[in-house]
């Protein structure tokens, strides 16, 4: 299967994320009216959805960026590099912000499948960052590898 | 650091750019990242190719130059 260009993986990841980001945005803005609606009860740890979910679109944001220059063929540019460490930045503050979430869930009475899910989700999160730490450092080498190899004349 | 002396040679020779870069079979951006000292590497196949065409040594060329610690 194609990955680059118009037809390939890249661009329907691309439009699947962009989707995704419209979803995320309506449900951040229309999540306290739904609680109102519904007749929900929220507590603080509810509101650790919002930093959460912020990072969250930002750092899909960086992956749509990804994915566009994959569609565009010129996936090797310091602009990727930049996006893959934005991405890294994301992932370790909602690692922190599940972390706090986690913390906020013992004053409140949540299952403990529950609360030991949030801590995963937070261990997840910073498994995530370390992998797009290193993937950064990947990335610049073979910048620099192509970089060198345009200048060989 | 190296210098690429090429613009000299060319003017010794008197060989346009146009004509050097297709005798060599490189472009003309390519020759031209080389004679402004833009370029990391020179391939042998390359400087042999230049050498013959002007008919020089790499010496002629290539430069060695030390760098100034204020540069």
């Amino acid at each position: 299967m194609k990955i680059r260009g118009n037809h390939g993986i890249g661009n329907y990841l691309k439009i699947f994320l962009q989707i995704c980001k419209i979803f995320g945005i309506l449900l951040l803005i229309f999540l306290i009216p739904i609680l109102f609606l519904l007749k929900l009860p929220f507590d603080m740890f509810l509101f650790m959805i919002y930093p959460c979910g912020i990072c969250f679109l930002m750092l899909m944001e960086q992956f749509i960026g990804l994915f566009n220059s994959l569609k565009e063929n010129n996936p090797f540019h310091y602009h990727n590099l930049d996006r893959i460490l934005k991405a890294m930045h994301m992932s370790f503050m909602i690692s922190v912000f599940v972390l706090i979430s986690f913390f906020l869930t013992f004053f409140y009475d949540y299952s403990l499948a529950f609360v030991v899910s949030i801590l995963f989700i937070s261990i997840l999160f910073f498994g995530v960052g370390i992998a797009l730490y290193i993937l950064s450092d990947l990335f610049r080498s073979s910048l620099e590898y192509k970089e060198e190899n345009e200048l060989t004349i | 650091m190296i210098i690429v002396n090429l613009d000299v040679m060319m003017a010794k020779r008197k060989i346009s750019s146009n004509e050097l870069a297709e005798k060599i079979g490189i472009t003309n951006a390519n020759l031209s990242i080389l004679k402004n000292n833009k370029g990391k590497a020179i391939r042998f196949s390359t400087l042999e190719r230049i050498c013959e065409v002007l008919d020089c040594n790499p010496g002629d060329i290539l430069e060695y130059k030390k760098e100034d610690a204020n540069e």
